[in-house]
């Protein structure tokens, strides 16, 4: 899950809210972007706290 | 989800945060908006799953119109009965930044204070309390808060519950698929849109899995 992963998907959906005609729609979209970025920052948030947890040598 | 929204607002058709909260409520699915006041009776109180009570703070209070209908629905036989067991959610509309509600800020007092009867309302009735959603001063907000608040209100009706990030991304996926299917003539849109659910779910489906390592890992399980 990388940020080139990340990068498409705020691309898609900044596209689709700039495509958006209702104004639902365009607050759908705009959001959908906020979304995919928290979704993001979790998993880099996880994946860097496992990595911690598991090289932490007062664990081994 | 059935979910109904007492709306305690004197003036709904003049208040702009009510017409914008009406707007985003209406595509809800299971979603009815009832404006006070309004007699509501046991077998809707029974049917539904949450009950939300959404009013702007008068003077630091529910407008009476929320105490009325509270009275006379509660005073019906059956209804408390009706009510257990359900979620309550709290709509709070102010005038006043959130911030000036906490100790030394210009209230001084937090809305939470504020709101105290309704904690003790849900304990009452074997209701589970959500977190309020807060509409601090409307007019006021940026565009993109109000996109921000649209989204969060639909989900704050819909969700089991609102606060859970997993729920929240099945919630996207679940819209964005509705939405796809939704695009009969335009197959190429609707192919983008699963595609955008489909990664969303991926990604929802490592961070799942990389949480149970660290629970597992907190729990002295060691990984394979």
């Amino acid at each position: 899950m990388d940020e080139a992963e990340t990068e498409w998907l705020i691309g898609q959906a900044q596209a689709l809210q700039h495509q958006a005609v209702s104004y639902p729609d365009q607050a759908f979209y705009a959001e959908l972007a906020a979304f995919a970025e928290a979704q993001s920052r979790r998993l880099e948030q996880a994946q860097g706290e496992l990595d911690g947890r598991l090289w932490d040598h007062r664990g081994w | 989800m059935k979910t109904l929204i007492i709306v305690g607002h004197p003036a709904v058709a003049e208040s702009t945060t009510q017409q914008f909260l009406k707007a985003a409520a209406a595509p809800v699915s299971g979603a009815s908006w009832h404006e006070l006041p309004a007699a509501t009776p046991v077998a809707q109180l029974a049917a539904c799953q949450r009950l939300v009570l959404q009013f702007p703070l008068y003077w630091y209070q529910a407008p009476a119109l929320v105490g009325t209908w509270l009275t006379q629905t509660l005073a019906q036989p059956g209804a408390t009965a009706a009510l257990a067991g359900k979620t309550l959610g709290l709509v709070v509309a102010c005038g006043q930044p959130e911030a000036a509600f906490q100790a030394g800020g210009r209230v001084g007092v937090t809305l939470d204070a504020l709101l105290a009867p309704y904690v003790a309302l849900a304990n009452k009735l074997g209701m589970h309390l959500l977190p309020k959603l807060v509409v601090a001063q409307f007019a006021y907000q940026s565009e993109a808060a109000h996109q921000a608040l649209l989204v969060r209100y639909q989900q704050y009706l819909s969700l089991q519950d609102p606060t859970s990030f997993a729920q929240v991304a099945a919630w996207w996926q679940t819209q964005l698929r509705r939405r796809a299917g939704q695009q009969a003539t335009e197959p190429a849109l609707a192919a983008r849109l699963r595609l955008v659910a489909d990664t969303l779910a991926t990604r929802q489906d490592a961070l799942a899995n990389l949480q149970d390592a660290l629970a597992d890992l907190e729990g002295g399980t060691t990984l394979g």
